[in-house]
């Protein structure tokens, strides 16, 4: 029977009553592993480089050259240990919920409606700390959402519980 | 009911001779400036043996064609099977099936070229949501082409060996069309401003650098002479940026004429029907269903004009974004309405900025200053004071855009209610997008430290045909918007 009862948006579940649960520490131990790696790599081009490249230019160059290396490299860690401090996230019984971002701070919702699909990736690194994420896809360009530091069995099992809700729609 | 386009077959033979023409365009588009390289070594004096090379490559031109025309004749067979679905057979080099299910498809869009109507063909593109290569283009004859558009958009069942359906043929009313004054004015009030300033621009350079050569030259000659030529020099300029102006607009309206000459909407129950073209004409069918969200632009004269270009935008993959957008030109703005009524039933009263609409906080223009103008104004006067005065010239853009910055934050609202969400990004002219709830994919709030500390939101609808975002609204807003956008896609399927 057709009804259309008037909807009181005041009384919708509100996001905010969530209780968004932190990415496992052990994921600040990942990025910081990934960021000594990839920062020891630029530090060493920069030092050929100086050695090099810029091997007639003055001194005072060389360690402006380093230092403006070095303070990039303090940047990004600083950067992506506040985004590591609010990584959360939140699995609801209609869709799945992901913060995430510093200094700009994104709240992103997807319903099990829209999930196209997702999957479970581990970097080489994330793999020693048995740390996993999940990339979930939905039908829009840019509406993606993926959720890293999580632990490797919490991982298979979110993502399977995605895939049993999507496989039910 | 010829039941043809249930047997898996070819495209008809005349698309052999069609595919042998649009092959020896793509080979010469391609391969242009080497065959005009040879034609121009042929004309010189050492073209000695030239002949033979441009009869060679002519022969190896000619093979390619041929071949062409042979592989899509050749390597493609089509059908609609029982489940009404599209499936295209490839063979020859790689084997590959394309099915292509009728609630899969968002659009069909038919194309009669120059080239078409000289086999009388016309060629059929079936766009789904998928990757552009998925996509199926073929080459058919207009009836076949018209049985597979009303099969595939559901108009009628097609028949089979089993089954004889009644064919229920749909009625269509045409909702817009355009008139020659239409197009004209269209072609008239086109935003003509960008061409004025890189016209202008290139103008300035050329008069700064003609100023610098003269002045050199008429050191010698007396000061009347020298300021009779920079007149002379300044009035040339002056005329020669008129012609631009003049040929820029003349330009325009050619552009817009031959874009919406002879433009047609017209609807049934299922879709729209649109048909446009001078030299070629296009035939889009889209399904109602099937349309992610309803977008119309206009700049400050059109608005004035009452002239818009309304956007219906489908589902898409990145690439196909383009084809997926279908323009329409509206020269009343109750058309507006009118046409976006399958979508949504709108009406001017959706659209008012009263209080219930939701606003740009003031802050948001604070915010642009700090953040982009004053860093390029900075920046702009260092280089003026250390390299040349001329970089002063890029703070008229900015004084442009920061006074676009107070018109957007002074006229852009979002307004909602339990269907829809309307965004209204107005500035000089006019920009309004129209979304239903649940063709909503996901649904994100981004807060910077500086919204933080006001306890401002920026809100961002991600849809299947693109993203819409609305900055600077009070969180309180925007978690209501959030939570009802999140009931409502759960709510609903989406299609």
């Amino acid at each position: 029977m057709f009804s259309n009862t008037q909807l009181n948006i005041e009384s919708l579940p509100d996001v905010r009553d969530v209780s968004l649960k932190k990415v496992h520490r052990d994921f600040n131990k990942v990025i910081l592993m990934e960021w000594i790696i990839f920062w020891s790599i630029v530090f060493a081009l920069a030092i050929v480089s100086i050695f090099t490249v810029f091997s007639h230019t003055d001194l005072i160059i060389k360690i402006v050259i380093c230092f403006s290396v070095l303070l990039l490299a303090a940047i990004v860690r600083l950067v992506g240990y506040f985004s590591f401090k609010l990584k959360s996230y939140a699995v609801r019984e209609q869709d799945i919920i992901y913060k995430t971002g510093w200094p700009v701070t994104k709240f992103k919702t997807i319903p099990f409606s829209r999930i196209q699909d997702s999957e479970l990736v581990q970097g080489f690194i994330a793999k020693k700390y048995s740390i996993a994420k999940i990339k979930i896809n939905t039908a829009s360009t840019g509406g993606d959402i993926t959720i890293r530091g999580l632990k490797e069995d919490e991982a298979e099992m979110i993502n399977q519980f995605i895939i049993d809700k999507i496989g039910n729609e | 009911m010829n039941n043809s386009i249930n047997i898996s077959s070819r495209q008809p033979l005349s698309s052999l001779f069609y595919y042998i023409l649009s092959g020896g365009q793509k080979l010469f588009k391609i391969f242009s400036v080497l065959f005009l390289l040879q034609i121009i070594k042929l004309f010189t004096k050492d073209g000695e043996g030239n002949g033979k090379r441009m009869l060679a490559i002519f022969i190896v031109y000619a093979i390619a064609c041929i071949g062409y025309a042979l592989f899509k004749y050749f390597s493609v067979r089509y059908y609609v099977d029982e489940n009404y679905s599209l499936i295209i057979n490839y063979k020859w080099i790689n084997k590959k099936t394309i099915t292509i299910p009728r609630v899969k498809i968002q659009n069909i869009q038919t194309k009669k070229s120059w080239q078409l109507h000289l086999f009388n063909l016309t060629s059929i593109k079936v766009d789904t949501p998928g990757k552009a290569n998925e996509e199926a283009e073929l080459v058919l004859r207009p009836k076949d082409v018209s049985e597979i558009s009303e099969v595939l958009l559901g108009n009628k069942k097609a028949e089979t060996e089993e089954q004889t359906t009644e064919v229920k043929q749909i009625e269509k009313s045409v909702l817009f069309k355009t008139s020659p004054k239409d197009v004209l004015k269209l072609g008239l009030s086109a935003n003509h401003l960008e061409t004025l300033f890189i016209v202008l621009a290139f103008l300035f350079s050329q008069y700064n650098d003609l100023k610098d050569l003269f002045a050199e030259a008429m050191e010698n000659v007396s000061d009347s002479a020298n300021s009779f030529f920079m007149q002379q020099a300044a009035a040339g300029f002056i005329v020669l940026s008129i012609v631009a102006l003049i040929l820029t607009v003349i330009i325009s309206v050619i552009r817009v004429a031959l874009k919406y000459f002879n433009f047609v909407i017209a609807k049934d129950e299922l879709k729209y029907i649109i048909e446009y073209g001078f030299i070629n004409t296009i035939k889009k069918q889209l399904v109602y269903k099937k349309i992610q969200f309803v977008q119309w632009h206009a700049n400050a004269l059109r608005n004035k004009l009452q002239l818009y270009e309304l956007k219906l935008v489908a589902t898409g993959d990145e690439q196909l974004k383009h084809d997926l957008k279908t323009n329409i030109p509206v020269t009343e703005k109750n058309f507006l309405y009118l046409i976006s009524t399958p979508y949504y039933n709108l009406s001017e009263q959706n659209f008012v900025n009263d209080d219930t609409a939701v606003t740009i906080d003031k802050r948001y223009v604070w915010r642009k200053l700090v953040l982009i103008i004053m860093p390029i104004t900075l920046a702009v006067i260092a280089l003026a004071v250390l390299v040349d005065n001329s970089f002063y010239y890029i703070l008229l853009p900015l004084v442009y855009l920061l006074c676009y910055y107070i018109a957007v934050q002074k006229n852009a609202f979002v307004k909602y209610n339990e269907d829809c969400v309307a965004i209204e990004k107005n500035s000089f002219g006019k920009n309004v997008s129209v979304i239903k709830w649940e063709k909503i994919q996901m649904v994100s709030m981004l807060q910077s430290l500086y919204q933080k500390k006001h306890n401002l939101f920026s809100i961002k609808l991600h849809l299947s045909g693109g993203t819409v975002v609305f900055p600077y609204i009070t969180a309180e807003e925007a978690y209501k918007m959030y939570n009802l956008a999140l009931y409502k896609m759960e709510t609903n399927k989406w299609q």
